[in-house]
């Protein structure tokens, strides 16, 4: 019998090791890998694709018989926010910890075909099970203000956010609901439940924050691909003026924008008056660190005060050269702590990038588009801003621009399209060639890009298309491919 | 059966001469020869496997070394076309220092949240914790919570 030592084990065990690793190496292909970016579109990354199929039809008698916000009439006196809080309240008391699975189960409602809904006792029986959730925000739709009276000024950037994850499931409720009735044959109601959605959204945007702004806008859109679904039913009613109604910039980041552009400020009060504060170096060094910390830091130890002193090196002589070039005397700079030159520096620099940023939002983006660009670009350039904590606050102005124009451009497509069904209903059903043809109502451009409306008709087949800005996302553009029946 | 012839005189001095003799300390000890016997055959058996393992790591070692040029595999990695972000890098200064000491992180989530969202949309928004409702209790009603004893015999009277 062959006796095998523990030695022998651990030779024989490395030789299989060492056999396994060379018939590894030998069947492994030596590959290398080259990585190429291409900025080609991925098939994911289309423009965003609404196909529909509509009737000609007249203008509704009277002209605003339909209106797609709460009038006045059916306004209340009084703060809606209080009502969006209490719907929340209820609906979490309704779900508990399945809070997450039903906020799910409303997204994939929203993307079945609206005949699925038609004939779901499931759909219905959510709706009903919710009916007090929906009571109340269809209370809060018509207050006639939303006051969210945040800490704005009292804590800037460091105000804690409500739950706008919730405010977003409401507004799906909301959807959904909408959709059931369209399902249903419903219009009148489902315009009504429309007016809740699209005032929900603009209650969203009077919020203080640029991501108020952004969820509102989410919220609109929302609501108005309801009313593209709306205007496809049987007897649908034409929706031109109700569209043409609606708000010119539909969500107003007027107040947002000026809480980004103030943001530096509201957070640390004490810049304000920098320029003639006596500051200490200790106080100017401690101001500076906080700055720092916040706005760009992760670090707090040892390493980062090398790094400060390292930048203190380098900016100093800049910022003072800067600061005597603005009218600072050089007996003033000799007086003034080094940290507090380089704030001074920084606010200036902070201050001049700002400004020709946020003065293009008071413009349409079709015409701020190119001026936030070359002014991003030229930012970008500028090798100063690397050591300058306070740029990190500038948002991309484009993209929040562009962002917040997106409900403006659904509602000036879908006034297009419904000034088709106009012009059809006059014409025998016929669409028009060109949007020129249409005289009977005013086309509105497209706000994206100053320009008409792509527009194609082939027989009864139409294509209305609203394309991407240049160099921004695909999926940015917008395209409705239409057919007209009779 | 044994010899009984008595031995010769020059028989028992010979056996006198060997009786006096003292066996000589063997130069190696009995155990310790055994152990090196066994060890020996052991190591001859150990060997083939040896020169085996320094055979087969040396092939490997060879192989390594001297492996053909890699084929070329590209790979077309789509990526949007898309504005670079614009922030600060004041990190970059402290990137070139060796990490030491770190404090807690402190950048506000007010800017992480609000870049996430203008990059990705509203999707980005975090998500809000697990309520900790467990039981599925109605909001108290009003109108319920006043119906308490006394409230019921005024009603009673049509009060």
């Amino acid at each position: 019998m062959i006796r095998i030592d523990s030695r022998q084990m651990v030779i024989v065990g490395l030789c299989a090791s060492i056999v396994a690793a060379m018939c590894t190496v030998a069947v492994a292909e030596p590959q290398a890998m080259s990585v190429v970016a291409s900025t080609e579109p991925q098939p994911a990354e289309q423009p965003r694709i609404v196909t529909m199929t509509f009737r000609p039809q007249a203008a509704a008698q009277p002209a605003l018989r339909y209106t797609l916000l709460p009038d006045l009439l059916d306004q209340t006196p009084g703060n809606a926010l209080p009502l969006y809080f209490l719907a929340i309240d209820l609906m979490e008391n309704q779900e508990g910890a399945k809070m997450d699975a039903f906020g799910n189960s409303l997204i994939e409602s929203l993307k079945k075909p609206l005949a699925e809904l038609a004939s779901s006792d499931e759909i219905r029986s959510l709706l009903e099970r919710h009916h007090e959730v929906l009571a109340q925000v269809t209370l809060a739709a018509r207050r006639e203000t939303c006051v969210w009276d945040l800490p704005v000024r009292e804590q800037g950037i460091h105000m804690p956010l409500p739950s706008l994850t919730r405010f977003r499931t409401l507004a799906r409720l909301v959807a959904l609901q909408a959709r059931l009735q369209i399902a249903e044959g419903r219009n009148a109601d489902a315009c009504r439940t429309v007016q809740t959605g699209l005032a929900m959204a603009r209650h969203m945007g009077q919020g203080p924050t640029l991501i108020s702004a952004l969820v509102a806008v989410a919220m609109a859109e929302l609501t108005l691909d309801r009313v593209a679904e709306l205007i496809q039913n049987t007897d649908a009613p034409n929706l031109y003026w109700a569209l043409t109604d609606l708000p010119q910039s539909f969500i107003d980041a007027r107040t947002p924008m000026q809480f980004e552009k103030s943001i530096l400020y509201l957070t640390f009060p004490q810049l304000r008056n920098l320029a003639d504060a006596a500051l200490t170096p200790e106080q100017a060094q401690a101001l500076s660190d906080e700055i720092v910390r916040i706005l760009d830091s992760r670090e707090t130890g040892w390493n980062a005060r090398l790094a400060a002193a390292a930048v203190a090196i380098k900016v100093y002589p800049i910022a003072k050269q800067h600061l005597v070039s603005l009218g600072y005397t050089p007996e003033r700079m000799e007086a003034m702590p080094v940290q507090q030159t380089i704030l001074l520096y920084w606010l200036d620099q902070y201050t001049r990038s700002r400004d020709e940023m946020f003065k293009w939002f008071s413009v349409p983006y079709w015409q701020a588009a190119e001026g936030l660009r070359a002014a991003e670009a030229k930012l970008a350039e500028n090798p100063d801003r690397l050591l300058n904590p306070c740029i990190a606050l500038l948002p991309s102005l484009r993209k929040a621009h562009l962002r917040t124009t997106m409900p403006d451009r659904s509602i000036a497509a879908l006034r297009c399209i419904e000034a088709v069904r106009l012009h059809a209903a006059a014409h025998d059903g016929r669409p028009p060639t060109q949007l020129d043809d249409i005289t009977l109502v005013p086309i509105p451009i497209d706000p994206i890009t100053g320009a008409p409306f792509r527009y194609e008709v082939n027989g009864n087949q139409i294509l209305l298309e609203g394309p991407a800005p240049v160099d921004g996302s695909p999926k940015d553009g917008l395209r409705y491919e239409m057919t007209l029946t009779q | 059966m044994q010899d009984e012839t008595p031995l010769t005189p020059a028989e028992r001095e010979l056996e006198a001469a060997l009786a006096a003799l003292q066996p000589a300390v063997p130069a190696m000890d009995r155990d310790a020869l055994m152990f090196r016997a066994g060890r020996a055959s052991a190591r001859n058996r150990m060997l083939p496997w040896r020169l085996a393992t320094a055979a087969l790591a040396l092939a490997l070692t060879t192989s390594l070394a001297i492996r053909p040029e890699p084929r070329t595999v590209e790979r077309i990695v789509r990526v949007p076309a898309e504005t670079p972000r614009i922030d600060s890098m004041y990190a970059l200064a402290r990137a070139s220092f060796p990490t030491g000491e770190t404090g807690t992180a402190t950048q506000s989530s007010y800017l992480r949240v609000r870049d996430d969202v203008l990059a990705q949309g509203a999707d980005a928004l975090p998500r809000p914790p697990v309520g900790t409702v467990t039981d599925t209790e109605p909001v108290p009603e009003v109108r319920r919570v006043l119906d308490t004893p006394s409230q019921r015999r005024w009603q009673f009277f049509g009060l």
